[in-house]
């Protein structure tokens, strides 16, 4: 917890190599009222762990350079003063066997990508118990595509009780607009002195 | 978003091809896998596609992969043309 304007708030690790994602989670994070603690990968954010436990959650990409997502959640876990801390980790893998090695390293959440932003913050409510917090028991649905598999998936999943996974036909296009718009979806202004819907 | 995605994009694809001709195959797959991800997120299904092709493609059979490559650099141009196009019909002026 720190204090803001004389209210205290409270604080999320985020550590993702990836830019984008960075941004849009910290966004969210920002827009739920946390404070985020932003790393550019798994090596500061494992810094930042050995002297500081005061967070409330993590995030994390579990491919990151010189240090996993996976890798940070072990040394979480055996470390006391860590291992209460939930951590969301999001994944491009779609290896059920790398996949499953999220969780046995001790991850709260797996996020696979791509996601909404509404299954994003719902997930963020799940771990982080902000208000609002429903249980996830008829998540709305996403498009995304498996490639690997020629499928779609709805597929958030929460450990220890996964969700049921929906398999549908895949949608063929170059771009899904849909998940532009859902990443979107709070108008931004821009330096323009323009609105994007 | 879309000029955070563009520009790192641009980048990541860049280094793909880099890295192809140099036949580093760790390199390869750990861009591509990079990109792979937030293309997924963005919604450029095309893209993420030729990612999955090149994290799974064995970098010594070179023409296979150069061609992966060529295919991606193509599709995230177009993917670009199309997001800018997007953007361009969802800005609207402020209200006075």
């Amino acid at each position: 917890m720190y204090l803001k304007n004389g209210k205290a708030v409270s604080r999320v690790l985020v550590a993702d190599d990836d830019p984008v994602i960075r941004h849009w989670v910290t966004s969210i994070l920002e827009g739920e009222g946390y404070n985020v603690v932003s790393m550019i990968d798994g090596r500061d954010a494992f810094r930042i762990l050995q002297g500081d436990a005061d967070f409330c959650g993590a995030v994390f990409d579990m491919s990151m350079p010189y240090l996993k997502g996976t890798d940070l959640i072990r040394f979480m876990r055996t470390e006391k003063r860590l291992m209460r801390i939930p951590v969301m980790l999001i994944t491009a893998e779609s290896d059920i066997k790398l996949v499953a090695s999220g969780f046995a390293a001790g991850a709260t959440i797996l996020l696979p990508k791509p996601f909404t932003r509404q299954r994003l913050q719902q997930m963020l409510r799940m771990m982080l118990g902000t208000p609002e917090v429903s249980k996830p028991t008829s998540l709305p649905t996403s498009t995304r595509k498996d490639f690997t598999s020629g499928l779609e998936a709805d597929s958030a999943i929460a450990s220890p009780a996964a969700e049921s996974r929906e398999i549908r036909p895949v949608v063929q296009g170059p771009v899904d607009l849909s998940l532009l718009a859902s990443l979107e979806d709070d108008a931004e202004t821009v330096d323009s002195g323009l609105v994007m819907n | 978003m879309i000029d955070l995605y563009l520009g790192n994009g641009a980048r990541q694809v860049n280094e793909i091809k880099a890295a192809v001709a140099r036949k580093s195959e760790t390199l390869v797959k750990e861009i591509a896998h990079a990109l792979k991800g937030s293309s997924l997120t963005m919604g450029a299904s095309l893209v993420a596609k030729f990612c999955a092709e090149l994290e799974q493609a064995n970098i010594q059979n070179s023409n296979e992969v150069a061609e992966v490559a060529r295919k991606l650099e193509s599709a995230f141009a177009d993917t670009g043309e199309i997001f800018k196009n997007e953007r361009r019909k969802r800005i609207t002026p402020v209200a006075a």
